[in-house]
């Protein structure tokens, strides 16, 4: 099975496992491979989730892999907030500068370590590694991040506690 | 599910897109973060997945162009090849 083919099962099982509160509505998982659909070098991927309070989480992530090399997720945003603005065809309109709960993202192309925003939007200080205690910047999943935010709306407790960080 | 596969054309076309309507390079929109901080999120996904496609494919090609290098005999071979099928062509000649 290609790394692509992998990729797509995991994430179809963690998906069909995933116990999703009655107040989310998960959108369809939108893959994009290039050139190939059985066994592409890159492929990005979306998820959006939306919730009856005009909250929602959206999941990003681009891979790829060099023949004989383990595939390399070179940038990876979740995002948790409310919802700003949607355009005509009810899609979730995004700005920077939109408010946000939490928001975990890496960029390998722009140089862009992987970091946090919690509560504060751009143009807000990142939270890089060397300031987060308990969490794993650059392996954080994103149904680790979504368990985390229906948690935290399930028990009424703020994000970083229900994803087990602290901030310096 | 939804699964769409992106061709090298779409590829192209959509960056060129996305440079239009910021005004500005690729190279600028990954190293200028003033240029980022106004491209709406979508968008930077998009382009960041883009630009990763692109290098992904340069990458294979480096590949497969390294991978036929690999099993080119270089000309210099080819002539001592030639040159030693000469010589047994003339000895068998002289054996007959």
């Amino acid at each position: 099975m290609s790394h692509y083919q992998d990729y797509k099962a995991r994430f179809e099982s963690n998906r069909t496992a995933l116990v999703v509160p009655e107040d989310c509505k998960p959108g369809v998982p939108e893959y994009h491979p290039f050139l190939d659909l059985i066994d592409p070098h890159s492929w990005d991927f979306s998820w959006w989730l939306r919730f009856a309070d005009k909250h929602y989480i959206v999941c990003h992530e681009i891979w790829g892999y060099r023949s004989g090399r383990s595939p390399l997720r070179s940038y990876f945003s979740f995002h948790y907030g409310p919802i700003v603005r949607v355009d005509k065809n009810g899609n979730i309109e995004r700005d920077p500068s939109n408010p946000l709960e939490l928001r975990i993202c890496k960029s390998n192309k722009s140089c862009e370590p992987s970091h946090l925003h919690y509560k504060k939007p751009h143009p807000a200080p990142h939270y890089e590694q060397s300031r987060v205690d308990g969490l794993v910047l650059n392996e954080v999943d994103m149904f680790q991040f979504v368990k985390a935010v229906f948690r935290s709306r399930a028990e009424k407790i703020e994000l970083d506690e229900a994803m087990g960080f602290t901030l310096r | 599910m939804s699964e769409t596969v992106l061709t090298f054309a779409e590829v192209k076309i959509h960056l060129r897109e996305l440079q239009k309507k910021y005004g500005c390079s690729n190279r600028e929109f990954l190293d200028d973060p003033e240029v980022r901080a106004r491209v709406l999120d979508e968008d930077e996904f998009k382009w960041e997945a883009y630009l990763t496609h692109v290098e992904a494919m340069r990458e294979y090609e480096e590949e497969l162009h390294r991978e036929y290098l690999s099993h080119v005999v270089p000309p210099s071979e080819h002539h001592k090849d030639e040159k030693d099928e000469e010589k047994v062509v003339a000895q068998l000649a002289l054996a007959a």
